[in-house]
């Protein structure tokens, strides 16, 4: 190994000399086992809860929105493009004559 | 118990067999993640998830390295993991602050390990913060060899690479320690 003269680096690195191991909690077993017990039973759940499936139903939700919307707009344009402005306003008010002959 | 015993212990869902195994490992993964993170809480999380990850993926342990090293690359995998989506949350912090508020344990704060000496407390935490901003690959390297006391020969069946190519990457990580540590010197001055 190409030796590299870095004399501060290894300075520093004398700090750590005789660090001692980190160590978990003594619950560690039991709050593991907690942990397991909780993903096992959101399993069922993960599948549509993971945010690419959640933002995709909302783009989906807001694109049949404008598409209903769009239909809907085009349905009142043509009505009134089709019939007189009398009719539009016996249709409005619901004020058409039935005939029952 | 030896490995290949444990093994077939966990692949039929023993549960004393599993209790075993993460008593005897859990200081270690602790530890090597611990060293990895720089964040005790974070650690301890990304150590139950490694332990997790082992119970639910031991049937397709093709036993082709030791049973320790599998559980160890599982961890690295694991913290790496979480420095990447850290990385990514700092970056959204920048960007949207007010949709991602900027949390306690922030990336500013120096990192204490618990298992070092009082008085080198200071001078390991310039080193921590160094190490982090090193590139991934040389981080973890120099992590395990130099920080964890890893040999070379465990550390390259975990990373995956062969002697040389770790032994480059600690060569490489120290002499970007260097001009990290000289910087900071100046900044003191």
């Amino acid at each position: 190994m190409k030796k590299t003269f870095t004399p501060l680096t290894d300075e520093y690195l004398k700090s750590i000399e005789g660090m001692q191991e980190g160590a978990t909690n003594d619950f560690f077993y039991t709050r593991l086992k907690a942990k397991m017990e909780r993903n096992q039973s959101q399993q069922g759940w993960g599948f549509q809860l993971k945010p690419v499936w959640v933002i995709g139903s909302l783009v989906c939700l807001l694109a049949v929105n404008g598409f209903m919307l769009s239909q809907k707009h085009k349905t009142i344009n043509s009505t009134y493009n089709t019939s007189s402005p009398l009719q539009n306003f016996a249709t409005e008010y619901d004020q058409t004559i039935l005939s029952s002959y | 118990m030896n490995d290949q015993e444990l093994i077939q212990q966990l692949r039929q869902g023993n549960e004393p067999a599993f209790r075993w195994l993460v008593e005897t490992y859990r200081n270690r993964v602790y530890s090597t993640v611990l060293n990895i993170l720089h964040d005790d809480k974070e650690a301890e999380d990304t150590t139950q998830d490694t332990f997790i990850q082992v119970y639910e993926s031991v049937n397709s342990f093709k036993e082709e390295s030791a049973l320790s090293t599998w559980i160890y690359r599982i961890a690295v995998r694991k913290a790496l993991d979480k420095i990447r989506r850290r990385k990514t949350r700092q970056k959204l912090q920048q960007l949207l602050p007010w949709w991602m508020p900027a949390e306690k344990n922030s990336s500013k704060e120096s990192f204490h390990h618990p298992g070092i000496l009082a008085e080198n407390k200071e001078k390991a935490a310039v080193l921590f913060k160094a190490i982090e901003s090193l590139p991934e690959k040389q981080q973890l390297a120099f992590t395990l060899i130099k920080i964890q006391g890893m040999n070379y020969e465990d550390a390259c069946s975990i990373l995956q690479q062969n002697v040389k190519a770790v032994e480059s990457l600690v060569s490489r990580a120290k002499v970007n320690l260097q001009k990290k540590l000289q910087d900071y010197y100046k900044t003191l001055k």
